[in-house]
């Protein structure tokens, strides 16, 4: 072996020992556990527990809650802000205090949060008293099919910022001569936004649809502190199934549970990156 | 002295010699070929001898004498051979014992003396021919901290004494009391002892949990012996013997020889006094075991052999708190058994407020270090360990055992832990949670629907479920657990939305409605006055059947004139459930499962299921002992047909389901506080309810 390549291996190794530690060799593990019988006799059941998962009805739930969940938040968390960003990319009075009070959740423990939330969205909390005020009927936000509305809000609220800042940042990548060129050349705001900004920001677009899928995937924070371990049935989500199995030590179910979510996951965003590389290769060349 | 007292050192000191495998026992009671023993009583009213040590002439006991205004404290000295004892030294009520030692023909005290009122002092007592003599050692001995924790460690020959003080330091106070000296040992010294020759050991746990025995002088020997660092060297011996160190642990005694600071011998001189204060001690050159209770002494020659000390298997049983009973049931087994010893894990020592015990064991469990014995109180929810393989069947072992087996206990209990074809464990006792009602009301029914509650609470204008006023929580609890058999089977949940809205609604009904006439009475008013009961308008009123003197009590204060109904359930049933008293289970990881079955079978037997202890607050699980137990209640045979008839019917255990309940009542309460309609309740809770069912595998 030459020097050169002994000296790049031996500056890639901390890193790689870090991730083997930390993600490959857990994650190895969770794979044998997901083909044990259990965790004390240990016997290989091949993939049993994957056929076992897939008829689990508490499984099941939480997948289909979970997927409704993603598909409702993440268009969402990618959109907004990136419409926030571009409000806040215009020259617009008090820009620093709306982008301000569009960070702060960030920067709220989950708990406070969780709390402001039951103070809203009780049976006795403010927005049923805002409706008894118009002459509406409450609603029970947190135990019935709304209650999927309350936790968007909570993601969105909860992200907006954050990816906020990220397309604050990709907006100000753009090279203003190419936008100057195109408006001089009589493009108009809408059209400079689809044909060159938009191009030059997929990658954050991509980053943050990332980004809020994982984060969609394990919401639970948030559930579990307004509505316990077993919430009405639509806030059931994957990982109530995760932790609930976890507490009762059926790990062979959790592991093929984690699974099963991290392949779904790798095929959305192998996806979204071919999808990336389809917009973005003009760009790039 | 008791009677039982004296049978039960006889119990111990005849397992010890069992252990010994000698036979017969040499001494004026009894013969031994290695040891003899000799039970005394000393003859002092409420005396307790406690910290043995050994004096030339014997035995030197610190003793604890009290009648009814006075408690003394006393140094004697016991001559096993006369029988005799003598006051060596009386302690003044101003004078508190730290430790005491013996050499030849002297014995040390070191003492706190507060008679100055503002001042406390440290005194070394020296007892010898000349009399008493008190050195004031308080200023060589350090702060009140030190001297508090300050032991004497060794009396040499020549009656030099070393007090072992904090952070390993020794004061050497000479004979003639003269000037004292403060020796740096090292700091995690836990003992001294004396070699044959004058030579003078301190002895220490190095980091790897050996024992090392150095040199006074600073000569440090070789590592000595591996040993578990729970051993706590806690006497060294008087120079009379070889040198000795004597050490033991919760699980047994050991004593260490020494050579020249070389270990020559480690041996187990039997086991520890879990049950008896117990120390080791050499008389007349002889290594002995003595054990004391109440003025009683025991003395148990320790059998010297040049058979290697046979190792032995170690159980581990984890549990989460026992009484004396437990402990008298390991110590029994630890004493009788050649091949294991039972090593306890309790898992509910030392945990803090916040946290559940059971969280331990699951730690234990994910670690692979599962006790091989598990003894849990029947709420501890280990239903959930039982699908992860964690418990072996019992059922095997049981059917194996000469003289038990499976059909032998009450078949309630054996199917309530009986879980996916895995009898998972038995409880050793019961009770029975159930409801009563008045005879003229209900006759003889067993079987109390929620409409014939509505009709006979309407026909005798009565309105409420309970003497005392009862929450709708504890109500629909109490309802639930008693009208529903079991909330999941084999096909899926047994109830459905509706049930659940009925029981929910009933809870409602039935809960916080006192007559409006009269105050609400409660148990205690109403078992303590016959009158109050008799002219009490109750229409049934939960109990619980445990100790036999309440349901003696129960019969008598009623004359008779009350039966039992269960609590009211939809569809009827015999509204009662089983409420059982510690489980006890062998984990399938156990390395000899029938070792560990030969200490669970002692709960099962005839001895323990009628032991008054016991049964005076549980049924036992055993159907003949249940049955003598019942046919001994002091009531007319109705009655206890009656709870036959309900042991018999009752087939529900709360823990398997409790997760369920707790649902049930979080939405029932929405319902009862008037934020949600009877319908929208019962539906939130079998949508969560299904759930749960789901994803803890319940069917």
């Amino acid at each position: 072996m030459r020097k050169a390549e002994l000296k790049k291996i031996l500056f890639i190794l901390p890193s790689f020992l870090g991730i083997c530690v930390f993600f490959i060799i857990p994650f190895g593990i969770v794979i044998a556990y997901s083909m044990m019988n259990n965790i004390v006799s240990k016997d290989f059941v091949g993939f049993a527990n994957f056929t076992a998962l897939f008829k689990n009805r508490a499984f099941v739930t939480a997948a289909i809650n979970s997927l409704k969940f993603t598909g409702i938040a993440v268009p969402l968390a990618v959109v907004l802000p990136l419409m926030a960003a571009m409000i806040l990319d215009e020259r617009i009075p008090g820009k620093s205090k709306i982008r301000l009070a569009l960070i702060s959740p960030m920067m709220v423990p989950t708990a406070s949060i969780i709390l402001i939330w039951q103070v809203l969205f009780g049976y006795h909390g403010t927005v049923n008293g805002w409706l008894a005020g118009i002459g509406l009927a409450g609603v029970d936000w947190l135990k019935s099919d709304h209650g999927i509305w309350v936790v968007v809000i909570l993601y969105i609220w909860k992200n907006l910022g954050y990816h906020m800042i990220l397309y604050t940042a990709a907006l100000a990548g753009i090279p203003m001569d190419i936008v100057d060129a195109a408006r001089v050349d009589g493009a108009g705001g809408i059209r400079t936004f689809w044909k060159i900004k938009l191009r030059y920001i997929m990658p954050s677009i991509v980053f943050v649809t990332i980004l809020s899928l994982a984060s969609s995937f394990k919401i639970f924070r948030e559930v579990y502190l307004l509505t316990g371990n077993y919430p009405y049935e639509s806030l059931y989500m994957l990982q109530h199934f995760m932790n609930n199995t976890f507490d009762s030590m059926n790990y062979q179910a959790m592991s093929s549970a984690a699974i099963v979510i991290a392949a779904v996951l790798v095929v959305i965003i192998g996806v979204l990156f071919l999808l990336e590389r389809h917009f973005g290769k003009d760009l790039e060349s | 002295m008791s009677n039982r007292r004296i049978s039960f050192l006889m119990i111990i000191i005849m397992a010890i010699c069992a252990v010994g495998g000698v036979s017969g026992c040499s001494s004026k009671d009894n013969t031994n070929a290695g040891i003899y023993y000799r039970i005394s009583d000393i003859n002092r009213h409420n005396c307790g001898w406690t910290g043995f040590r050994y004096g030339s002439d014997g035995l030197i006991g610190y003793m604890q004498m009290s009648d009814e205004d006075t408690v003394q404290y006393s140094l004697c000295s016991y001559n096993p051979d006369t029988n005799e004892d003598k006051e060596l030294y009386s302690f003044a009520d101003t004078e508190v014992m730290l430790d005491y030692a013996a050499g030849e023909d002297v014995v040390k005290i070191l003492m706190l003396d507060n008679s100055e009122p503002s001042e406390l002092r440290t005194y070394l007592v020296t007892l010898d021919t000349d009399g008493v003599d008190r050195r004031d050692v308080t200023e060589d001995i350090g702060d009140m901290f030190s001297a508090i924790n300050a032991r004497i460690a060794v009396v040499d020959g020549s009656g030099n004494t070393y007090i072992t003080m904090e952070n390993g330091k020794v004061c050497l106070v000479p004979a003639d009391n003269g000037n004292v000296t403060v020796i740096e040992a090292d700091s995690s010294m836990i003992g001294m002892t004396t070699d044959s020759d004058g030579t003078i050991y301190e002895l220490y746990f190095d980091g790897d949990d050996r024992l090392v025995v150095k040199d006074f002088a600073g000569e440090k020997s070789d590592v000595i012996i591996n040993t578990p660092s729970s051993i706590e060297i806690k006497q060294v011996s008087d120079k009379s013997y070889d040198s000795v160190c004597y050490a033991w642990n919760s699980d047994a005694s050991y004593r260490i020889n020494l050579q020249n600071g070389e270990m020559t011998e480690f041996l187990n001189a039997g086991q520890a006094g879990l049950i008896s204060l117990r120390s080791i001690g050499v008389i007349g050159g002889k290594p002995v075991s003595v054990s004391s209770m109440d003025g009683n002494v025991a003395i148990m020659k320790i059998e010297e052999s040049d058979e290697p000390l046979k190792e032995r298997g170690k159980l581990v049983l984890g549990t989460f708190g026992f009484d004396f009973n437990e402990l008298q049931m390991i110590e029994d087994f630890n004493l009788t058994n050649p091949d294991y010893r039972i090593e306890v894990r309790n898992y509910s020592s030392d945990v803090k407020e916040e946290d559940n015990p059971v969280d331990y064991l699951r730690q234990d469990i994910i670690d692979g270090n599962i006790p091989d014995i598990l003894i849990y109180p029947k709420d501890a929810k280990m239903y959930e360990f039982v699908d992860n393989g964690i418990f072996a069947d019992m059922r095997e072992l049981i059917e194996a055992d000469s003289e038990l087996s499976a059909d032998m206990f009450v078949d309630g209990i054996v199917d309530i832990y009986t879980y996916h074809d895995c009898m998972y464990g038995l409880p050793a006792f019961f009770s029975l949670s159930t409801a009563i009602g008045r005879k003229d009301v209900w006759g003889d029914t067993l079987s109390v629907t929620f409409d014939d509650m509505t009709k006979v609470m309407s026909g005798a204008g009565m309105k409420y479920l309970d003497i005392g006023a009862y929450s709708p929580e504890r109500v629909l609890s109490m309802l639930m657990y008693g009208g529903t058999r079991s909330f999941v089977d084999e096909s899926g949940l047994t109830f459905s939305e509706d049930d659940i809205a009925a029981y929910i609604e009933a809870a409602g009904k039935y809960a916080n409605a006192p007559d409006p006439e009269k105050e609400s009475l409660d148990w205690y008013q109403m078992m303590c006055d016959k009158e109050i009961a008799l002219s009490c308008d109750y229409l049934i009123a939960p109990y619980v059947l445990d100790r036999n003197e309440d349901i003696e009590s129960l019969y008598d204060v009623f004359d008779g004139s009350n039966t039992f109904v269960g609590y009211p359930g939809l569809n009827g049933g015999c509204g009662t459930y089983f409420d059982e008293s510690f489980v006890y289970s062998i984990s399938s990881t156990c390395k000899d499962k029938d070792a560990a079955w030969q200490y669970i079978r002692q709960y099962y037997l005839d001895d323990y299921q009628m032991d008054e202890k016991n049964t005076e607050s549980f049924f036992p699980v055993k159907k003949s002992c249940l049955k003598k137990v019942v046919e001994g209640l002091n009531c007319d045979k109705y009655y206890k047909d009656k709870v036959m008839e309900l042991i018999d019917s009752a087939r529900y255990s709360i823990e398997r389901e409790s997760g369920i309940m707790d649902i049930v009542i979080e939405e029932g309460e929405a319902y009862w506080a008037g934020d949600r309609s009877l319908a929208e309740a019962a539906q939130n809770a079998y949508s969560r309810i299904k759930l749960y069912a789901a994803d803890r595998n319940l069917y």
